[in-house]
């Protein structure tokens, strides 16, 4: 297990042993537990353990900065003394720098007091093998990790500020396929015992049985259903490269000279809460700020973007905690959204569809051009054409290149189904289903 | 003690370890990452920092079963706890399924390997080092378009023991360095990015400091500027079918995601399916000779090719580096594999070569992202070996097409087949000349067809490797670097630009 304990005294040791005139020192651990399987057995049986102790310094104006990943006392000196010894050899001071933040109220962190999720191997081989039964005994072949992970974070700088989180996840994740079909569930949740790992086995498994025997359709617009992973692969994008202060001034965000006006349809609401009850992540920035909900669009108006506290700075207001690991080209990055739930559920939304398309996951989503946020990518584990209302046939894979900022002006429903969903490069939301009209289908694919 | 000696004690003593607890084979890999990171924005130094990263992973096999733990403290103590752990996990995991491992075998190599270079970039001064990103990034910003400017270095050296129960004993030294500058300009609500010599970083090679200096980043900057701003008014990408030629660094891309990530067959075999994917190149294809590309397209995997991101004297599970054909003269050739996964390509070779093969060996594609990661089959480097084209004889064969340059954009379905890229740069050929310079050059295709339509490789003079500094893979996710050689080339009548 992490010793929270024992991270902090590193830190605290840092600090004591630099001679800097500001000092930061980061302290990160990680212990994940993870069974990946196939077919009829574990391809890779693992527990892994990381740590990383980061010293920020600052020397007559200059910066410098050293991480080891080795949590002693003597390496954690002489990260201390590398960081000096960069911040003395740089030649020019650090531009606009901003004193180290000092202690923050403890009650704004709210932090979450999360037991880790302790490693079990047998209870997670049970239940992988659990998994891979359900998909024999449905002539199905599987794929999937089942994975718990703590990950503890420090941070204390010179100044005062000195805080600790563990966060917690446990995810399971489940493809299956037979015949020419596949299909993919996934659960994640702060706790091991938050997920239903039949109820992840049936979803997967009733996907790939539906999805056999998929026909192509004409690529073009269509109305379609996304499911919450599948708008969870879009709207980090947003996240990455729209809500942050910095990307709106240097013009790369689709909100540059927009805030404050309808960018989307007037039933889009999104915040960054990391405080939601289903959200994972930790409750300070890479400064060691604490992370505020921040409503960044309310009804399609953008009203606020994230900011660190250099960006807030320029701005004229105070931090919203989303400072990435300092010292950072990215600026404050939107880290934890949350795309306000409709009424009812995913089926809800199929009626009064004539003729459109369900959406389990996109594969592989990109951006083609961030103004517009225009986003490719493809259709993956479970395509169906749905007619006057009724989820049918499969159909085969399909390419989108798709605005999202038009696509969520088209929005014309919301589920009430979020839930906490991640996408292939990284990444948490909490999203509902969402239908859209007009979407566009670019090109298709063989399967 | 010297670091080489105290991580092979602790080695041993980790394999006995795990012996003693049951394991019937085990290796173990201890070893350090020291990096130096260094970038410059907007006038600024923005990143400034050194790392050291030390740790070790015992892996097992039990029964045939999988285990594998690892950590960062390097005490007797806690070699013994995750070596332990190791053998828990793989007799655990031996109650999730019937299915067991096979392992390929190799001989047990000992050796030791260092990669080559010339000037050790650890002892550039840093001083020397942010004066080059200023100068560089002074000339990127000098007009007012330019809203963003970035030059950045990036320096790794990485040791690392691997010793076996079988007896392998391993020491390798590989040196990386890499460099780039880009350039973002806004102006009237269009944005645009230059980069160079490469996108995401610059590019990479396995190499010392005298990398950085061969590329001239200062005397590039100006030119990657102009682009950048010449993009602000340029015409949007044509839609429909053109000839297309593709610059040696976004055919490295192409040739990473659309053959390298297809032909891993641990891909192949589902064990990627939850995540990045399968392949359509399925085990049927080798046995059966399938047609990936036309009769030009060679396609050379070489773990041995100086310089190469990959390139190293053994792989993560111990076996030697070895260089063969994944495409021959268009024919599927040759997968990617590891010693898990190496007797499904030997099951499914060619007859004639099944009869000369007496036992599965692997290709030397099991690579880890530091020795705390479980190994996985990686791309290793894979070039399209060159043609007998000159570029400008190229581009003056060429009737109606488009010259796309600058990795942008990529994505790929999860077999592989169908892609679509957007590149920073193009321009417009009519009538074999230059004409019109394009934003957002795209194109789209579907592997097989895009391969087969190759019809002309600039030469050896063009033909360069390519860095790819941030391939990911595996759950949980691991980044591995490699590079890929490839020249100038045209595709016939492939689709570009996209329809509203």
């Amino acid at each position: 297990m992490l010793h929270p304990e024992r991270a902090t005294r590193l830190a605290e040791a840092a600090l004591r042993t630099s001679k800097a005139d500001e000092t930061e020192v980061v302290v990160e651990q990680l212990e994940q537990e993870l069974n990946r399987f196939t077919a009829d057995h574990p391809v890779q049986n693992l527990v892994r353990r990381l740590s990383r102790v980061s010293v920020r310094v600052r020397v007559d104006g200059h910066e410098g900065k050293a991480s080891t990943g080795t949590a002693t006392d003597d390496a954690v000196r002489r990260c201390v003394a590398q960081a000096i010894d960069v911040a003395k050899r740089t030649p020019r001071p650090a531009a606009d720098l901003l004193p180290l933040p000092e202690a923050q109220p403890a009650a704004d962190y709210r932090l979450r007091g999360r037991d880790p999720v302790a490693p079990d191997p047998a209870d997670t081989a049970r239940s992988v093998g659990a998994m891979t039964a359900r998909a024999r005994a449905e002539g199905c072949r599987a794929a999937g990790i089942q994975s718990a992970e703590n990950e503890l974070r420090v941070v204390m700088n010179s100044r005062g500020l000195s805080v600790a989180d563990l966060d917690t996840r446990s995810e399971i994740s489940l493809t299956c396929f037979r015949d020419d079909g596949a299909g993919w569930a996934s659960e994640v949740a702060p706790h091991r015992t938050g997920i239903d790992v039949d109820a992840v086995a049936r979803r997967a498994v009733g996907k790939t049985l539906a999805s056999r025997d998929a026909k192509p359709v004409a690529p073009g617009h269509w109305t379609v259903i996304l499911e919450p992973p599948a708008v969870a692969s879009l709207l980090l994008f947003a996240a990455y490269r729209g809500f942050g202060a910095q990307q709106v001034e240097e013009g790369t965000s689709f909100l540059a000279g927009r805030v404050g006006e309808q960018v989307f349809g007037d039933g889009i609401s999104i915040a960054d809460d990391v405080h939601h009850p289903q959200a994972v992540g930790h409750v300070f920035d890479g400064e060691g700020m604490p992370r505020r909900t921040v409503p960044l669009v309310e009804r399609g108006v953008a009203r606020n973007l994230v900011h660190d506290r250099t960006t807030a700075h320029r701005y004229g207001c105070r931090s919203t905690g989303h400072a990435t690991p300092q010292p950072s080209s990215d600026g404050p990055i939107a880290s934890n959204l949350v795309l306000a739930p409709g009424a009812g559920a995913t089926e809800d939304l199929l009626r009064g569809v004539d003729k459109g398309i369900l959406v389990t996951q996109f594969h592989y989503t990109n951006m083609v051009e961030p103004t517009q946020l225009t986003l490719t990518g493809m259709t993956r584990n479970g395509t169906f054409l749905v007619s006057r209302g009724e989820v049918g046939p499969a159909v085969k894979n399909m390419r989108f290149t798709q605005s999202l900022v038009e696509a969520l002006r088209r929005v014309t429903g919301i589920g009430g189904d979020a839930r906490l969903a991640s996408a292939l490069f990284g990444g948490y939301t909490v999203v509902p289903s969402v239908r859209i009209d007009g979407f566009n289908f670019s090109s298709g694919t063989e399967f | 003690m010297h670091e080489r000696e105290e991580w092979t004690q602790l080695g041993r003593r980790a394999i006995d370890v795990a012996r003693r607890a049951g394991a019937q084979w085990a290796d173990v890999r201890i070893g350090r990452t020291e990096s130096e990171e260094l970038a410059v924005r907007n006038g600024a130094v923005c990143t400034l920092e050194k790392e050291d990263q030390t740790g070790f992973g015992v892996r097992v096999l039990v029964d045939g079963a999988h285990g594998f733990a690892s950590g960062f403290e390097l005490t007797p103590d806690e070699v013994d706890r995750v070596a332990a752990l190791a053998v828990e996990l793989a007799r655990a995991g031996r109650g999730a399924g019937p299915g067991r491992l096979s392992w390929a075998a190799e001989p047990a190599w000992r050796d030791v390997w260092t990669s080559p270079f010339m000037i050790d970039p650890f002892a550039v001064p840093i001083d020397r080092k942010i004066d080059l990103l200023l100068r560089a990034d002074g000339i990127l910003r000098a007009k007012p378009e330019i809203t963003a400017s970035h030059a950045s270095m990036s320096f790794r050296r990485e040791s690392q023991v691997l010793l076996s129960s079988d007896g392998a004993d391993l020491f390798q030294v590989t040196l990386r360095s890499g460099a780039g500058i880009s350039a973002t300009a806004h102006r009237d609500g269009e944005t645009q990015c230059r980069s160079y010599p490469a996108a995401f970083g610059g590019q990479y090679l396995q190499a010392g400091w005298e990398l950085v200096e061969s590329m001239d980043l200062v005397g590039n900057a100006e030119r990657c500027r102009e682009e950048a701003i010449e993009l602000l008014s340029a015409a949007p990408c044509p839609v429909g079918e053109k000839d297309l030629i593709l610059s040696g660094d976004q055919l490295a891309l192409q040739i990473h995601e659309s053959v390298g990530h297809a032909s891993e067959l641990d891909r192949v075999q589902g064990w990627e399916a939850n995540f990045a994917g399968t392949s359509f190149v399925d085990t049927g294809k080798l046995s059966g000779g399938f047609r990936y590309g036309s009769d030009l397209v060679n396609l050379v995997a070489d773990a041995t090719v100086p310089g190469g991101l990959a390139t190293i004297g053994y792989d993560d599970d111990g076996v030697r580096s070895q260089r063969w054909h994944v495409v021959r003269d268009g024919v599927f050739s040759g997968y990617l594999t590891s010693r898990d996964v190496a007797h499904f390509e030997s099951q499914n070779a060619p007859a004639a070569e099944r009869a000369a093969s007496s036992a599965p060996r692997s290709r030397g594609c099991s690579r880890a992202e530091g020795p705390w990661n479980v190994p996985i089959v990686r791309i290793s480097n894979l070039s399209l070996m060159p043609g007998r084209w000159d570029f400008d004889s190229l581009v003056a064969d060429t009737e109606d097409g488009v010259y796309m340059a600058g990795v942008k954009c990529w994505s790929i379905d999860q077999q592989r087949l169908n892609f679509q890229f957007t590149c920073e740069y193009g321009w417009e050929i009519k009538g074999g000349k230059r004409a019109r310079t394009v934003k957002n050059p795209t194109y789209q295709g579907i592997t097989p067809q895009f391969w087969r339509s190759c019809d002309a490789i600039c030469d050896d003079r063009h033909w360069r490797l390519w860095g790819v500094p941030n391939c990911g893979k595996g759950q949980p996710m691991q980044v591995a670097e490699m590079s890929h050689g490839a020249a100038p080339t045209r595709f016939r009548k492939v689709s570009v630009g996209v329809s509203e």
